[in-house]
């Protein structure tokens, strides 16, 4: 608009400043006003310029007006119901993220504990704190773990956990004891890992829990 | 040409003429026509440098091309009749040079039929029919 404007007053300007130089330039008086209303024509054809663009394009005024006016209050209330709408996607966006973090913290920690203990996590989920600005927090870590592994690492495994109670119960005890230290291994197994996810995770000890389930 | 140059040819052109006038009158015209034409073909340059700023200046401004040019033929018509109604004049031949000067007004008027045009019909659009 303002550049419309800008050349629009150029031609003018350009226009009046040749004219003043024509009427230098004219040789004898006689012509002078046959010029002068030559020249005051093209200088009124140019300010009528763009009133005539404005014909040629046909745009009408009142129409423009009139959509204008209806589409304004439309608008506003397009406006709010996409501001709820921005609202609720945002909301949707947030729980996916958490439930993704969840999902893939999860797997990192199972995968952590499969490599550091060689148990098999059975169940693993964890909860993320309400999210304050950009940070998140882990609030709980559960774990569902058998002590012992799939089907063919549990061989070398076996004769392991046979093994030390046996050493041990043949200084001090008597064979049922047996499952007494078993479930004290796995309550051993349990503050390891519970250890392990504290220092790898910095988490506290309340915020883990872990389940040792027996794997026949 | 300088304007010496231009004083010094027309000074001498009429020396020249008021010696000539006493045996040949119509050499002592010819004489006057000539250094008329000689020093309107010097300016021709000058006329043309001026006519190159204003349109450089329009091309710049982007100014219509059409009144530029209505401009142009404008100030064209108005030299080239009067340059031919002086020489006329100077023949004694005061009528044909009016005539020229006619047809020089005549031709300025016919440049601006076309703008007149325009603006009747844009009013006419405006207007309410």
């Amino acid at each position: 608009m303002i550049a419309f404007l800008s050349n629009w007053l150029k031609e003018i300007v350009l226009l009046i400043l040749i004219a003043t130089f024509m009427d230098l330039l004219l040789p004898n008086r006689s012509m002078e006003r046959y010029v002068k209303l030559v020249m005051g024509l093209v200088i009124i054809l140019a300010i009528l310029t763009p009133i005539i663009s404005l014909l040629n394009k046909n745009v009408d005024l009142s129409k423009l007006s009139l959509t204008d006016g209806n589409l304004v209050p439309g608008e506003m209330t397009s406006l709010e119901s996409i501001h709820a709408s921005g609202e609720e996607l945002k909301k949707t966006q947030d729980r996916l993220v958490i439930e993704e973090t969840e999902r893939r913290i999860a797997e990192q920690i199972a995968t952590e504990i499969n490599e550091e203990f060689e148990v098999s996590v059975l169940e693993k989920y964890v909860v993320m704190e309400a999210a304050t600005d950009k940070r998140m927090g882990i609030e709980q870590v559960n774990l569902t773990i058998s002590s012992k592994n799939g089907m063919e690492d549990s061989q070398p495994i076996q004769p392991v956990t046979l093994v030390e109670p046996i050493v041990i119960d043949s200084t001090s005890d008597s064979p049922p004891s047996l499952s007494k230290g078993e479930s004290q291994q796995q309550s051993e197994l349990a503050q390891k890992i519970s250890g392990y996810l504290q220092k790898q995770w910095e988490l506290q000890p309340n915020q883990i829990v872990i389940q040792i389930v027996e794997e026949p | 040409m300088d304007i010496m140059q231009i004083v010094g040819l027309g000074l001498i052109a009429t020396f020249l003429i008021l010696v000539l006038k006493e045996q040949k009158p119509v050499f002592s015209f010819l004489l006057a026509t000539f250094v008329g034409v000689i020093i309107f073909l010097s300016l021709i340059g000058k006329i043309a440098d001026v006519l190159h700023v204003l349109q450089n200046l329009a091309n710049k401004a982007r100014v219509n091309t059409f009144f530029l040019e209505t401009v142009l033929k404008i100030i064209g018509i108005a030299y080239i009749a009067e340059f031919g109604a002086q020489v006329t004049r100077d023949a004694g031949q005061g009528s044909i040079a009016s005539k020229i000067e006619l047809a020089g007004k005549i031709l300025i008027l016919v440049m601006a039929i076309p703008v007149i045009t325009v603006i009747i019909e844009t009013v006419v659009q405006i207007l309410p029919s």
